[in-house]
């Protein structure tokens, strides 16, 4: 006997299921301790808040600063990868990929479909936009990855992205670092970052609020540049969670991005550990970021390392 | 709602307050419920979800957007009641609104159903139990619940991808055909 039903009308039914009335000794409660509650008087000069919208809708346009970041795989690994193969105009496919067989080094690269698991096998992605949209980034993922936004890769299933064992892969282009990353709405403190590989590297090692490891070289993908390791601070966050209570929406982020439009990327918790790598790709800049936390498996990044391993870049 | 109820509340009139919560605590307790399982918790996080709007409604500018920033106090004092760690208690629930005159299997399937639902729900994060709670039961955008929640609609998207995936796991997981006895 088998079972079939659609999970999502199967979710809205049971959360239709149960109480919808607040007791009626809970308002009591409320009003009671009323009575005990000092209103806090508006701090905010006329004003702020429109201040603030505004601000922040346009700190997330910033200038086209490509940068495409790989995720993990390269950390410790040395410079050499095959040759890239030709690439090929790769078949529609539809969200629900069917499993391949084992993916291959040569295998033609599919598009990398929006917010959908990835069946194992190969890919492209265009990390960047217009106007160096045709640069191709190629990769081959095991089971258990699924695409979001397009430019970034994440473990689903029992493996997460978030603390205290995720990972992620994050493929972006930072356009301007956030001067404070907690307070980052708005562009007053937005530190500009010129086009080169070290103008970007520079310009994170200036940075106070986080960890910046020294340069070191790498290669991926046929193309050189310089990796800095990032290590977020645990005290703007709430537990093993990305929520970070003092913060402009609750979100700790680093820079705002052309890849993610006005949704910049953010930092998933505490000690979360960016792998960056900053490549010059013909003279285009091209940013790979491996994140991890201290308590992601070895296994796991050991996998992330194999993806990067893989990856051929086409300019 | 009535603007000048909200206007008169920010001066510190309690009893238009208490109107607004008798106008909204049934919903917010409906979500808080729901993201919560357990109605002790519930009621814990909607009394302080009300009580810090009151603390804090002579600060808030945009009075259209009360209800979005209720949610998210609330949604606030949810996390705060899971990582207290006291109360997550799924349970089994016999629910009685089921079928008049369903067939003894087709009773018997609904309650594996929602235990299977339970079960995958207690394994997602709090963030996660949030967004999947205000997009199925309240059916909100996912702009809506970033605006909501105050966090951008990537993550919203993000939290709420992962979310399902989880749940659909569960759910398929018992799906598969059933043989030597039910072991699936």
């Amino acid at each position: 006997m088998t079972r079939n039903f659609d999970a999502d009308r199967a979710l809205e039914e049971w959360l239709a299921e149960g109480p919808s009335q607040l007791p009626y000794g809970a308002v009591d409660g409320i009003v009671r301790q009323l009575n005990q509650t000092s209103q806090r008087r508006s701090i905010w000069p006329p004003g702020r808040e429109l201040m603030n919208r505004i601000t922040f809708a346009l700190g997330g346009v910033a200038a086209a600063v490509a940068l495409v970041f790989v995720a993990v795989g390269l950390y410790f690994n040395g410079p050499g990868v095959a040759a890239p193969p030709p690439p090929t105009a790769p078949p529609t496919v539809s969200p629900t990929v069917e499993p391949t067989e084992a993916p291959s080094p040569i295998a033609t690269p599919r598009p990398v479909p929006n917010e959908s698991d990835l069946a194992p096998g190969t890919y492209a992605i265009h990390p960047l936009p217009a106007p160096d949209d045709s640069l191709t980034v190629t990769l081959t993922v095991p089971e258990g990855w699924h695409a979001f936004d397009e430019t970034a890769l994440f473990p689903w299933g029992d493996r997460s992205y978030e603390p205290p064992g995720g990972m992620a892969i994050l493929f972006d282009d930072a356009t301007s670092l956030n001067g404070d990353p907690c307070d980052w709405s708005g562009t007053d403190d937005d530190v500009s970052v010129g086009p080169a590989v070290d103008d970007l590297v520079e310009a994170l090692r200036a940075q106070t609020a986080y960890e910046v490891s020294d340069p070191v070289d790498v290669t991926i993908g046929g193309y050189s540049g310089r990796r800095v390791d990032i290590v977020l601070p645990t005290e703007p966050f709430e537990g093993q969670t990305s929520d970070a209570p003092e913060c402009d929406e609750r979100n700790y982020t680093l820079w705002s991005t052309a890849a993610h439009g006005e949704h910049p990327i953010t930092v998933q918790g505490p000690a979360d550990h960016w792998r960056t790598n900053i490549l010059d790709v013909d003279g285009t800049r091209l940013v790979i970021v491996t994140r991890y936390f201290p308590g992601t498996s070895s296994a796991d990044r050991a996998e992330m390392d194999a993806i990067i391993d893989s990856i051929v870049i086409e300019p | 709602m009535d603007p000048s109820l909200i206007d008169r509340a920010k001066r510190g009139d309690r009893e238009a307050f208490t109107t607004l919560v008798l106008q909204l605590g049934d919903r917010l307790y409906s979500v808080a419920f729901r993201i919560l399982r357990d109605a002790s918790s519930a009621e814990d996080a909607v009394q302080q979800a009300f009580l810090i709007a009151w603390r804090e409604l002579p600060r808030l500018r945009d009075e259209s957007r009360l209800e979005a920033w209720l949610y998210r106090l609330l949604v606030n004092a949810c996390y705060a009641e899971i990582r207290r760690g006291g109360r997550w208690q799924p349970g089994l629930r016999l629910v009685t609104d089921l079928d008049p005159d369903p067939s003894a299997a087709d009773a018997q399937l609904s309650v594996d159903r929602r235990d299977e639902l339970e079960r995958g729900f207690r394994r997602l994060s709090a963030e996660q139990r949030a967004v999947l709670v205000m997009h199925y039961y309240l059916g909100l955008s996912g702009a809506e619940i970033a605006e909501a929640l105050g966090i951008s609609p990537g993550t919203v998207r993000s939290r709420l991808h992962y979310a399902r995936q989880q749940m659909r796991a569960v759910l398929e997981a018992d799906a598969r055909p059933i043989a030597n006895g039910g072991m699936a």
